[in-house]
């Protein structure tokens, strides 16, 4: 008999829990040079716009305690270079394919939606309405029940395929956002995007990044991440999918036990880019000892102390 | 195929108060290994500093690679603490190498403190491809005499060495662009490369003109593989690749780099 790794999310099968977090895996080639991306649940791009944007001028991160800070400003090749150099290669990536957008105006990720969820080879939308570090777009809509809902509701019109919607730990109830964006037609969340930061270097009395604020990642946000993924999957009926720390298998049960249907890998895979099959090889090893044949005993099924 | 793994210190020697030699045991990185190319390096159980830190390869054969690190910080000095037969989880080789000269004119390498390695292995590979060594001028400057290294492997080479430092502890006092400037100035013509500061650079840049000239950057690395673009600097714009109005493009130090040629960077 083998394990059952895998998991239905919003109408789209994975093969196993881990998916890759946006922004943090390029366009998913770069990581063919180390392994077989064909093993991951799914790869999430970084977020694309209808144009190239260049993001903010270095420095652009900076390393803080367990965790870093990032201001990259969205930077991405365009949504036609996306389409015409990325989707070949992750047609025949081997898994389910997941394409972040991002837009200025609700409008743009209409268009961007209609476009993409069009394309042989795309399986899902990750809608960033969290980005901490843009002025225009990003957390603008994310930070509002109604801004979050108004891009889901116009991106879920258009839309070929299952739309996930992207939030931002930086507002005061998470669960009222979570709530907006299921009744807008969202098919599944993820959580959490970045907490806003901020790093000063008193040797020089700068700013650690051009941008002043960044997105803080890393093992230093996972207590965060667990909290709001427990929260969220409570009060919603629409699956959860967590981030935000991750680094080995027993953070990917620790999200799964806390209610997530799958999670994402992101800052971890910088340091160590097969942190995903190592994390999915503990995973597996974490259920066989303790006699689990299916990865669905384990969501949500944190018991009290 | 990019290697990252565990792999075992085969000797780690420290040189100065400032710098350590270390060789590890690692026959896929090293049988890739270009010159300009680069490792990440952590050591395993230590990850509150979650990001590894990038070393540009000093030379690479028979199943090992030789690093030169310079202690700046907290990992740097627990790196200072491990012995013969330690573990060290290495991601590479990374980036791209530098290019060959052009011809076999007269090379100009210039090393500003720990942009060193890059260049010694350089002129190695060039030197067992039958590039005369009359040929090779290599200038080593550094803040004092502690910081300067490998000098025993650089005589060996029979090249033309220059030393400086800021201090006057070891070589002509000042900066190393200065007796490469002199010399230069005298031939105006030959290929550059060099590593080190971006103050270095630049003069370098400057005085190497319109010739071939290749420089190695050193940025803040989080991945070193191209998915975080965090390592981005300032290109001037080409109309090929991302840019907007703001008149330059960015490239990652890792992936189109670390070498870059001189003329492509937009210096601030």
């Amino acid at each position: 008999m083998g394990l059952n790794l895998e998991i239905n999310i919003a109408g789209i099968k994975l093969k196993n829990p881990i998916l890759t977090a946006s922004g943090c895996f390029g366009y998913g080639d770069e990581a063919s040079d180390f392994f077989d991306v064909s093993r991951l649940g799914g790869i999430i791009t970084k977020s694309i716009s209808l144009l190239p944007r260049v993001g903010h001028p270095p420095p652009k991160v900076a390393e803080t305690a367990s965790g870093m800070l990032n201001a990259i400003g969205l930077s991405n090749i365009g949504l036609e270079r996306f389409i015409n150099d990325k989707m070949p290669f992750l047609r025949k990536c081997g898994t389910t394919v997941i394409v972040n957008i991002a837009g200025k105006q609700p409008d743009d990720y209409a268009k961007l939606a209609e476009r993409i969820s069009s394309l042989s080879g795309v399986h899902a939308i990750e809608v960033n309405i969290s980005c901490p570090n843009v002025a225009e777009g990003g957390l603008e809509f994310g930070a509002s029940e109604k801004g979050a809902a108004v891009v889901i509701e116009k991106v879920k019109k258009v839309s070929r395929v299952p739309i996930i919607a992207k939030l931002s730990p930086n507002v005061t109830d998470i669960v009222a956002i979570a709530k907006a964006v299921e009744n807008a037609g969202a098919d599944s969340i993820s959580l959490i995007n970045t907490l806003v930061g901020m790093a000063i270097d008193p040797k020089t009395k700068k700013f650690k990044i051009s941008n002043k604020f960044g997105g803080l990642s890393g093992p230093a946000i996972k207590p965060v991440a667990v909290a709001m993924v427990y929260k969220v999957s409570r009060a919603v009926k629409i699956p959860v999918i967590g981030l935000g720390g991750i680094s080995c298998g027993t953070d990917v049960v620790e999200f799964l036990l806390a209610g997530a249907s799958a999670v994402q890998i992101g800052t971890a895979c910088f340091a160590e880019p097969k942190v995903f099959t190592r994390s999915l090889d503990e995973l597996t090893a974490y259920m066989v000892a303790n006699g689990h044949n299916d990865i669905r005993e384990l969501i949500g099924a944190v018991k009290d102390i | 195929m990019k290697c990252s793994g565990n792999f075992q210190i085969a000797s780690i020697e420290r040189l100065s108060s400032n710098i350590i030699r270390l060789e590890i045991d690692s026959p896929p990185i090293a049988e890739q290994a270009r010159p300009g190319q680069f490792v990440q390096v952590r050591i395993p159980g230590k990850e509150t500093n979650i990001w590894p830190r990038p070393f540009s390869i000093h030379y690479a054969g028979d199943g090992r690679i030789t690093l030169y690190i310079k202690i700046l910080g907290k990992m740097t000095a627990c790196m200072a603490k491990l012995k013969n037969g330690d573990i060290l989880n290495i991601t590479g080789p990374l980036g791209n190498g530098f290019a060959e000269p052009p011809d076999q004119v007269p090379l100009y390498l210039v090393a500003g403190g720990i942009g060193l390695p890059p260049l010694y292995f350089l002129v190695c590979i060039l030197l067992k491809k039958g590039f005369p060594p009359e040929l090779i001028h290599l200038y080593s400057g550094a803040k004092s005499a502690a910081d300067l290294f490998a000098r025993d492997e650089i005589v060996a080479l029979n090249i033309d060495y220059r030393l400086a430092t800021d201090d006057g502890s070891c070589g002509v006092k000042g900066l190393i662009v200065e007796p490469f400037a002199k010399d230069f100035e005298k031939s105006k013509s030959g290929a550059v490369y060099a590593c080190g500061p971006m103050a270095m650079l630049a003069a370098v840049a400057k005085i190497a003109e319109k010739n071939f000239c290749q420089l190695s950057l050193e940025q803040l690395m989080p991945c070193g593989w191209g998915v975080c673009n965090g390592c981005a600097v300032k290109l001037k714009s080409d109309n090929s690749i991302v840019e907007d109005e703001r008149g330059f493009r960015l490239a990652r130090v890792c992936k189109e780099g670390p070498v870059f040629n001189a003329d492509d960077i937009l210096w601030d």
